[in-house]
């Protein structure tokens, strides 16, 4: 197993946005996977915790997000998912937070989004951007098998429950979460599948189908009765591109946050980070919006030279 | 702006249809021969429901115009570029007295040369068919495009996509008005961007800015009401304009259903949010009291 030191060069290669060797790939990914096994579907975590939505690739905005929210191990930070496919740095992103993972496992939380997946990865751009990096789909196929192991959720101070999507009709505790078998890819339906790609819904009570073709939409009984079953005051989640970064949905008991700004490199909208410093009476905690990282902060070429347009 | 940066959108937009169609959006046999095989790039999902969707609104149109008429009515396309629209139709056997479509000299020679290269284009092209360079911001672009029209009071089918964005708006005014005058009898299929202002739309304009790409009409007509408005300011009696999102509803749901299982979408807001961006607008004059009306888009789905 190599030491720190090695690692510390390499996370600090990765934060320069350069790729470390095929071989500090495997073995990060295998010490990766020996922390990540040991964690539980639903990890317990304890405020102060800065929370952060999808990023999907866009290394410089990460870097943006941690000038604005502070570095790990300063401060513990939780990742929602959706580290990849999109932006042009999936590769160094997911790299640099799993690095970051593994020399600070109790400061940095990474739990899986639907796009830590093998299936839509190859649509959505890392598998590509794994072949053109390295030459082959070796470093993909480590990074697939590393997302296996992810954590689905994470419980701050027993009452915030962190998701990358949301609920699902077939789950109504926290303990049904704990109990799945995590270790598989993302599958097409189910608890588990839900998890990951459902969606809020204002108008709904209950249950509607999601027009994503994945997961379910969830309205306000099936939120109040899923948080005063399992006696939790919120649940906070990702997933969906917010303009204004962060959304509040239900009253303040679901929480949308977005930290990938400029998505796409074109969809104009701010990112966030929810610092969340506890519950009290009330729930204490601040948001921090960020935008896309200033062109001279960029390597080159930083963004695609044409966005899709369509003329 | 350079004319060879439009000229550029062309082979982007042809590169990017032939994507979609290899991957069973539509069909088009003949997109093939426009656009290079080497062209391998991998394009987004949501770029090619896009694309159907243009594709989709564009063909139907076309063909409930023609048969309306029982082919006795033109279609002109301005900027029509690689367009297929001339051969899908004809392989559709749907009939029309003439299709003309209007292009940089440089795009229409190129396209002439790519159909007598091929049989499949060659053999399908006949009488009905003619290709004419001109500049449609120049003011007597109407005019000589009538002039290259057989019977110019026949019901005619005006076409533009991604065209008026390009010109300046008195010579987008200009050109509407001119050819409502030179075709008394027209229906006007217009698709544009719109939405400039807000941050996606001040995105958009920036990132297109940057590969030397201007939109000097983007902030004349920078909403859907405005686009069928600037028709009924030119010269034409009705208009209607609904955006991307909406024109997607107006497809069949069969149709909708089966290319939702082609691909899988992850990003349902981008979609919405980028659809709402772009505008499909409908405008008649009708002189010879056609029934164009009926042909207009309907704003409820
Ligand atoms: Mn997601």
């Amino acid at each position: 197993m190599s030491s720190y030191s090695d690692l510390d060069r390499q996370i600090d290669k990765l934060r320069r946005c350069e790729l470390i060797t095929e071989d500090q790939v495997q073995q990060l990914c295998i010490m990766a996977r020996d922390i990540l096994m040991e964690e539980g579907n639903v990890h317990s975590l304890s405020s102060p915790i800065t929370i952060c939505g999808d990023i999907h690739g866009q290394f410089y905005d990460l870097m943006e997000l941690f000038e604005i929210g502070g570095d790990v191990p300063h401060r513990q930070y939780l990742f929602l998912g959706d580290y990849v496919d999109r932006g042009f740095y999936s590769v160094e992103t997911f790299l640099l937070l799993l690095a970051l993972k593994v020399r600070f496992p109790d400061r940095i939380m990474l739990i899986r989004g639907n796009h830590e997946s093998r299936q839509i990865t190859q649509v959505y751009g890392f598998y590509d951007e794994c072949l053109r990096k390295y030459g082959s789909a070796h470093v993909w196929h480590l990074c697939t098998d590393v997302f296996d192991y992810l954590p689905l959720g994470a419980l701050i101070d027993n009452r915030v429950l962190c998701v990358h999507g949301g609920l699902s009709p077939s789950l109504h505790t926290i303990d049904g979460i704990r109990v799945i078998d995590r270790k598989v890819e993302v599958p097409h339906q189910g608890p588990m599948c839900d998890l990951l790609w459902s969606d809020p819904e204002g108008s709904l009570d209950h249950w509607g189908v999601s027009p994503r073709g994945a997961g379910f939409l969830f309205g306000s009984k099936a939120v109040d009765e899923f948080t005063s079953q399992n006696d939790i005051a919120m649940i906070c989640r990702a997933h969906q591109l917010v303009m204004e970064g962060f959304k509040w949905h239900f009253n303040k008991r679901v929480l949308t946050i977005w930290s990938a700004p400029n998505y796409c490199y074109r969809c104009g909208n701010v990112a966030s980070l929810f610092e969340f410093r506890g519950l009290d009476a009330t729930p204490r905690y601040q948001f921090k919006m960020f935008n896309e990282a200033p062109a001279e902060t960029r390597g080159n070429p930083a963004r695609p030279a044409a966005p899709d347009y369509f003329l | 702006m350079s004319d060879s940066t439009i000229i550029e959108t062309n082979s982007d937009a042809t590169g990017a249809k032939r994507y979609a169609v290899d991957r069973g959006y539509w069909s088009d046999p003949f997109i093939r021969y426009f656009s290079s095989r080497l062209d391998k790039g991998r394009r987004t999902v949501i770029l090619s429901r896009r694309y159907f969707t243009r594709v989709h609104t564009f063909f139907t149109q076309a063909v409930a115009f023609c048969s309306k008429f029982q082919g006795k009515c033109n279609i002109v396309s301005l900027g029509a570029g690689f367009d297929t629209l001339y051969w899908r139709l004809k392989a559709n056997g749907t009939t029309f007295s003439q299709f003309v479509e209007v292009d940089f000299k440089e795009v229409i020679l190129h396209k002439a040369e790519i159909v007598k290269r091929h049989r499949p284009l060659h053999d399908l092209q006949g009488d009905d068919y003619t290709a004419m360079s001109h500049d449609l911001r120049a003011e007597d672009a109407a005019a000589s495009i009538r002039a290259a029209v057989t019977d110019p009071s026949l019901p005619t089918l005006i076409m533009t996509e991604c065209v008026l964005v390009y010109m300046p708006p008195n010579d987008s005014h200009r050109l509407i008005a001119a050819m409502a005058e030179a075709f008394p009898t027209s229906i006007w299929l217009d698709y544009e961007p719109i939405n400039a202002t807000d941050s996606f739309g001040q995105m958009m304009v920036h990132n297109l800015k940057a590969r030397g790409c201007e939109l000097p009409g983007i902030h004349a007509s920078p909403t859907v009401a405005a686009h069928s408005r600037r028709f009924e300011d030119s010269g034409y009696e009705h208009a209607t304009a609904v955006d991307l999102n909406h024109a997607y509803q107006l497809i069949p749901a069969d149709e909708r259903r089966r290319i939702q299982r082609l691909e899988f979408l992850d990003e349902l807001e981008e979609w919405t949010l980028i659809n709402s961006h772009y505008c499909c607008t409908t405008a008649c004059v009708d002189a010879a009291n056609a029934g164009l009306q009926h042909l207009l888009l309907p704003t409820q789905p």
